[in-house]
């Protein structure tokens, strides 16, 4: 649950996974779409009946408590529930219309009082009440109409077989049927209500769906603001990074130089007097050297390997994987031609601190990577390890950085980790336009 | 002589003792943070800190600001800082009290011990040792100064070792000239720049280092 609370930032841009292997409404025979209208239109009769639940509870009891100090994790619960709800909302609404509804929240700050300013000045908490607001009425409203409907069009074409069930002066539609003959009137008229009835339920279900995807898709406003922000994440990124490298130069292969320029310098003082003593330094200095040099060579690595240059993301993760005592399973198959670098080298630092975090914190056994290009030309980099879970990638860890990374090429990335396990990290790159 | 060191990388700490030990000084403390160098000084009485500019917890300037309030609990205490860059604004800010004993030197010169331990000395004895680097970076900024510009290449020289603390003596041995010449130099400089003459090489270098910021 914690991806929900926590990780705000990490789950809500995220597109539905299978938007790429739908095939589009068309495709469908037309008698698919109708049974698919109508059971959307059953579906929606029970989420109106939710969402006049959740608009109803939610708001008498934000509302009522709204003066007191437990009012401020009540209404961050609240919106976080809508949001769960609006995304339920959002697979069915795009189930029916053929094609997935983003969504867009503002990442959510820590603190309670900076995320429930967040929560209340992003526009879509307010878009998703009114969309609990129409689905209570409009949704109910539709749902009962073409239900209704379907049952007296099933009813009356079924008249015939009724007749024998029926009482003498039976009435059908407030005409009182007198005999067998006039059953078949039944299936005339359920024939000529057929027509009008799937136009009905069609208008209805769009309508309805339509208007989901007014509401809950993020406004225009909104995808600017994402934008900015992922452009932020970007500079960001990159400012963490150098600092990073500037700390590892610190602390690493210039603190190395500095200590064995001293060796060498004492070396030189006690040659004469100590030749075995400044033969010690010596070895000591060229130790020091060679770490330095290792120091540097891993610092190089960070920026990027350069087999991933080279050679492409399935020869460096490769490389990433080999000799590991911990076994990992990869299959990475991203095709031709190759991805952007920025798209291959995110994919290769999502798979690199996905296997370190594995071997650092989880306790993991195995790992298991998977690397492919979906239809909708997005590299998707999937990790699974078998660890105890509970990675929080708003902890400052290096998830953090990565959500960064990725969200700044348009991206998602998105981490399950229960505790207990296992833990999957998800990340879905657009190969670009 | 007594030395307190605050260094948070293991590796330079031990290396920094073993050069000082080496070189006839008693390490007293060798910490790794602010807080621990304050209360070593407290509690020691050093003759000199020698202090890293990056210390945890925020790695930025923590070395410089525990440095001056060691000075504040134990005032006069010569401080050297010891640094992987120059920021002559860390220096300034040590030089600013004027109770002398000021040092800050680039981590490189702990390579040539001898003139690193001179340095130390220099310090501990309420001396100053400024880098060469620093010394070039406040130079850097006062040319195109009119007084400046008078300076002879000979006595812009001597100005530069005069900042980095080196006596009389020190300079004239290491532009192999006699100390008479040196002297002539200096009143020279002390002239072109308005300076009070002064006989107290600390006072002196200060008189030049306040030229130099200002």
């Amino acid at each position: 649950m914690w991806s929900i609370l926590g990780g705000v930032t990490a789950t809500t841009a995220q597109l539905p996974a299978d938007r790429a292997e739908r095939p589009s409404a068309l495709r469908y025979p037309i008698s698919r779409r109708f049974l698919r209208d109508l059971g959307y239109m059953v579906l929606t009769l029970g989420t109106s009946v939710v969402a006049f639940t959740l608009l109803v509870a939610g708001l008498s009891v934000t509302l009522s408590l709204a003066i007191l100090i437990v009012g401020v994790p009540v209404a961050i619960l609240n919106a976080i529930i809508n949001r769960e709800w609006a995304g339920v909302q959002r697979r069915l609404s795009g189930w029916a219309l053929g094609e997935p509804i983003r969504a867009a929240y503002r990442p959510a700050p820590q603190g309670l009082l900076a995320r429930l300013r967040t929560v209340l000045a992003d526009p879509q908490t307010w878009r998703d009440l009114l969309w609990l607001a129409f689905d209570s009425i409009a949704g109910f409203t539709f749902a009962i109409v073409v239900i209704t409907a379907w049952g007296v069009v099933i009813g009356s074409l079924t008249l015939p077989a009724w007749w024998w069930t029926m009482p003498g002066d039976a009435s059908y539609l407030g005409l009182t049927l007198g005999t067998t003959g006039g059953s078949f009137l039944g299936v005339g008229v359920g024939l000529a209500a057929l027509v009008p009835i799937l136009a009905i339920t069609r208008g209805f279900t769009a309508a309805h769906a339509h208007v989901a995807r007014a509401l809950l898709r993020p406004s225009g406003n909104a995808r600017v603001e994402e934008l900015t922000e992922s452009r932020a994440g970007a500079v960001d990124a990159a400012h963490e990074e150098l600092q990073r490298i500037e700390r590892d130069l610190h602390d690493g292969a210039q603190a190395r130089l500095v200590a064995l320029a001293m060796d060498l310098g004492l070396a030189e003082r006690k040659v004469a007097e100590d030749p075995a003593a400044s033969r010690e330094l010596i070895g000591e200095a060229r130790e020091e050297a060679v770490r330095a040099l290792g120091e540097l060579r891993e610092l190089v690595r960070g920026i990027g390997p350069s087999i991933l240059r080279d050679r492409g993301l399935e020869a460096a993760v490769a490389s990433l994987t080999a000799g590991r005592t911990q076994p990992v399973d990869a299959r990475v198959d991203v095709g031709q031609p190759r991805p952007p670098a920025t798209v291959e080298a995110a994919a290769y630092f999502v798979v690199a601190e996905s296997i370190a975090n594995a071997a650092r914190h989880s306790g993991a056994s195995r790992v298991t990577v998977r690397v492919w290009r979906d239809a909708a030309e997005r590299i998707v980099v999937e990790c699974t390890d078998d660890g105890q879970g509970g990675a929080d990638p708003t902890a400052g860890s290096g998830l953090s950085g990565l959500i960064k990374r990725v969200r700044a090429l348009d991206g998602t990335l998105t981490v399950t980790s229960p505790a207990g396990g296992p833990t999957t990290i998800r990340a879905e790159i657009p190969c670009g336009s | 002589m007594r030395v307190v060191i605050a260094e948070d990388l293991a590796l330079l700490r031990d290396g920094l003792t073993r050069l000082l030990r080496d070189s006839g000084f008693e390490v007293v403390a060798a910490v790794e943070n602010g807080d621990d160098l304050v209360a070593s000084v407290e509690r020691e009485r050093p003759d000199v800190a020698i202090v890293d500019v990056r210390l945890p917890p925020t790695f930025t300037d923590e070395g410089v600001r525990a440095a001056l309030e060691a000075r504040r609990v134990v005032p006069s205490t010569p401080v050297l800082i010891l640094s992987q860059y120059v920021e002559q604004t860390y220096a300034a800010e040590l030089l600013a009290d004027g109770s002398g004993g000021v040092g800050y030197l680039l981590k490189d010169r702990v390579a040539d011990p001898d003139e690193f331990v001179a340095a130390v000395r220099r310090v501990a004895e309420g001396g100053t040792a400024l880098d060469p680097e620093a010394v070039a970076q406040l130079f850097a900024r006062r040319r195109g100064h009119a007084p400046m510009d008078e300076l002879t290449p000979r006595e812009a020289e001597v100005l530069g070792l005069m900042a980095e603390g080196r006596s009389n003596a020190a300079i004239a041995r290491e532009l192999v000239v006699t100390e008479g010449a040196v002297e002539k130099h200096i009143s020279s400089i002390l002239g072109k720049l308005g300076l009070p003459k002064s006989e107290d090489d600390h006072r002196r270098v200060l008189a030049v280092l306040a030229y130099l910021r200002g």
